[in-house]
């Protein structure tokens, strides 16, 4: 064969090597996620499109503060939900009024 | 011959009789009243009860009394307009002194005629409210007003505790007939045209030589703040005529009723965090007791009672989620917050009133003891603070409490104490429940310790730091049991709501006697 | 105090973030390595700061009492807080008298004008003993 012929075949052969390893660490990078996938939990959020960098990484504090305080800060004990129900319907069978009111 | 009534005729006659009886007084003496810038009765009762409720009881019921000229006044109705009607929808029974006839005074027949309504409204268990305008007796009349006075006076004692009874001062009120106002639970005066006494400033003059004006010897200002014998003070009629309004909406129709309940608007779970910081944690700086208690009670519910007499104490109305309470309190921003014979008396009234009529009661204390002094002691301050243990010990509606600062003593004991029966004590960290305050307590029990040291001042002080955190400390009290809990302050008003719901069927069984002996 | 590391996408750009509280109403946030402080405050519920509601002294009304304002209490005159020849109104603060253990604020009963002071600062005063005097026609 000519050399020409032998150029492009080993430049062929080169090329499909370099693709080959790409598709390697490819395949390698997503066998490594399906298996251990990301465990932190990532935050998307809709947020309008701010030109400074800075203004956005403040927008991301706070909104980051926000998801955190609402997901983490809870009160410290739980509230009674019936508070004060029984008090919006007047006494029940067990109260008297004046004692001895019909016995005079 | 005349000719036989027709049902016409009749008509008229009737229509000219309510005319003549409307104007009882006559066009001259009505438009005098106006002119002092008084309402006249039928305009009063008109102005406090919701419109068109009036329904009017013996209209035409006139004196049979023939003595100096008497038989020439004769007037329908005679002196005073009683009936019954509504007031925010409900029932009773209500009577207003006319005084454009024979100026308002106690006669046989206004005596005849509002004892009827009193025996109407205890058969019925309706509030009584009595708008008073009145010269004083019809002296013309004889012993026959007097007897009218003593059946009025008999009713109120018999409907004391039964129906609640107002007394509105809307003019003068003197001599014999001002016992009636004196029997009722509350009293309004009006600054200005209202006067109340057994003996007017002539006779006293007469007698002791005093010279006092009318408005000094009994107008509103001293009747609230010196007497006592008013609870409250409105400027003008038509603020008077409100406040008893205001103060209706309060209180059950009767004894058997509980007290009304409205529609809660505010949230049972608030806990206000300003109250946390509320009472100053150096015992000597005074505070306003009335924040915590807007803080703590529904917004905006707190009436308060005899707000001018005896500041050293506060009592008054409020409300915990829409359900009526009697709050009392003590006042460090007055007097230290001690209490004294008119507190007392203040306070053993308001809880008697609230026991009687089913309305639980929440104390907030914060007192150090009694006021030292000659004066308290001749004055007799041990029966009148007496008064005050007895009518919580008493009281069988839901008692509630909660030790804010200071709690000495007798002081400690009367103010409802969980010993005297009072069913939730709860006490916030800045309490001290202690025998005696830890300067005096360290005095007494340290003396000779402290006395020949050198560094003494060090010494007593750290003593009495030491003896607050072990002896005053609201922890020492909630070892031994003698509290409930001890609360963050911006917890109290979820925590007295829920304590209030357990004990809303409250009953406790009570031995039979005829009455207690209140040391009086 | 809890600590949160997670990421923060916003708009297709992510962020390294890390949250640690303060205290209740603040926290600290590391965005890419530069922290922020951010506070917050529940309007749903009264800021601790807000003014605690005050109560005009009772509203007084005028009693018309003659005679010169009397210690209530025996106890030490700390201030004085007018001077003779001020015009005062009813419920003005005028003096402070430590009695009980308690810093004490005497209020004027009445509207009027002070005619004299009857005590100094640092005297100890009697139940019944005269404070101040009106000058009044009354």
């Amino acid at each position: 064969m000519t050399l020409l012929q032998q150029g492009l075949i080993i430049s062929a052969l080169g090329i499909s090597l370099t693709f080959a390893a790409l598709v390697v660490v490819i395949g390698l990078i997503l066998l490594l996620r399906a298996l251990f996938p990301a465990t932190a939990p990532s935050l998307r959020l809709a947020a309008s499109p701010v030109h400074e960098s800075a203004e956005r990484e403040r927008s991301a504090a706070i909104l980051a503060a926000v998801w955190y305080v609402r997901n983490h800060m809870q009160p410290a004990r739980p509230t009674d939900p019936a508070l004060g129900h029984r008090l919006e319907s007047p006494p029940g069978g067990y109260w008297r009024a004046a004692p001895g009111l019909d016995e005079q | 011959m005349t000719d036989s009534p027709t049902p016409e005729s009749l008509g008229r006659e009737l229509e000219e009789r309510r005319q003549q009886a409307a104007e009882a007084g006559g066009a001259d003496r009505i438009a005098a009243q106006h002119k002092k810038g008084k309402l006249t009765a039928g305009e009063r009762i008109a102005a406090f009860l919701d419109p068109g409720s009036f329904n009017e009881l013996e209209p035409y019921r006139a004196h049979r009394h023939t003595a100096f000229g008497l038989d020439e006044q004769r007037a329908p109705g005679d002196s005073v307009i009683t009936g019954f009607g509504r007031v925010h929808g409900r029932m009773l029974a209500v009577y207003a002194q006319d005084f454009t006839v024979l100026g308002g005074s106690f006669s046989e027949v206004q005596g005849q005629k509002v004892a009827r309504l009193l025996d109407l409204a205890l058969d019925s268990g309706v509030p009584v409210v009595g708008l008073m305008d009145s010269v004083g007796a019809r002296i013309q009349e004889g012993v026959y007003g007097l007897a009218a006075f003593s059946e009025l006076f008999w009713r109120n004692t018999q409907a004391s505790g039964v129906v609640p009874q107002i007394s509105v001062m809307l003019g003068p009120c003197a001599g014999g007939s001002v016992y009636s106002p004196g029997l009722t639970d509350f009293v309004i005066m009006t600054e200005g045209s209202s006067h109340m006494f057994i003996t007017g400033p002539k006779v006293i003059e007469t007698v002791t030589g005093e010279k006092v004006g009318l408005d000094e010897l009994g107008g509103a200002g001293v009747h609230n703040s010196i007497s006592g014998v008013a609870h409250f003070a409105a400027p003008d009629e038509h603020s008077a005529l409100a406040l008893t309004r205001q103060l209706l909406s309060y209180l059950p129709a009767n004894n058997a009723e509980p007290a009304p309940r409205i529609p809660p608007a505010d949230d049972p779970h608030r806990m206000d965090a300003r109250l946390d910081s509320l009472v100053p944690t150096d015992p000597g700086e005074p505070y306003d007791v009335r924040a915590a208690i807007t803080l703590i009670f529904d917004t905006d519910t707190f009436l308060e009672v005899h707000a001018q007499f005896a500041q050293n104490a506060v009592v008054g109305f409020a409300r915990l989620h829409g359900a009526v309470v009697g709050v009392v309190a003590n006042q460090p921003m007055a007097l230290a917050g001690v209490l004294d014979i008119d507190a007392s008396d203040k306070i053993a009234r308001f809880i008697r009133f609230c026991d009687a009529f089913n309305i639980p009661l929440i104390t907030l204390v914060d007192t150090p003891g009694f006021l030292p002094g000659v004066r308290e002691e001749h004055g007799g301050i041990i029966r009148h603070g007496a008064k005050i243990v007895y009518a919580y010990s008493e009281a069988t509606v839901p008692k509630l409490a909660v030790i804010l600062r200071k709690a000495y003593g007798g002081a400690y004991i009367v103010m409802s104490s969980k010993h005297i029966r009072t069913d939730v004590v709860y006490a916030w960290p800045t309490a001290e429940i202690a025998v005696m305050g830890a300067e005096g307590a360290v005095q007494i029990l340290y003396a000779d310790k402290l006395k020949d040291r050198p560094d003494r001042e060090q010494a007593e002080r750290e003593s009495v730091e030491a003896f607050r955190r072990e002896f005053g400390s609201p922890f020492a009290a909630a070892e031994s049991g003698h509290i409930d809990d001890v609360l963050h302050p911006s917890e109290t008003r979820p925590k007295l709501i829920a304590a209030l719901e357990l004990l809303r069927d409250k009953r406790v069984p009570i031995r039979p006697r005829k009455h207690g002996n209140i040391p009086l | 105090m809890k600590q949160k590391h997670f990421k923060v996408f916003l708009d297709g750009t992510e962020f390294d973030v890390e949250v640690q509280a303060v205290d209740e109403h603040g926290l600290e946030v590391l965005v890419n390595g530069r922290t922020y402080k951010v506070e917050f405050e529940d309007l749903d519920e009264p800021h601790p700061a807000a003014p605690i509601p005050t109560f005009s002294p009772a509203r007084p009304t005028a009693v018309a009492v003659a005679g010169p304002l009397r210690a209530p209490m025996p106890g030490d005159i700390t201030q004085l807080l007018v001077k003779a020849g001020d015009d005062v109104t009813a419920g003005q603060e005028l003096l402070v008298l430590e009695a009980m253990k308690m810093k004490n604020i005497i209020r004027s009963p009445r509207p009027g004008k002070v005619a004299s002071i009857e005590v100094a600062a640092g005297q100890s005063v009697n139940h019944g003993d005269v404070l101040i005097r009106y000058e009044d026609p009354a």
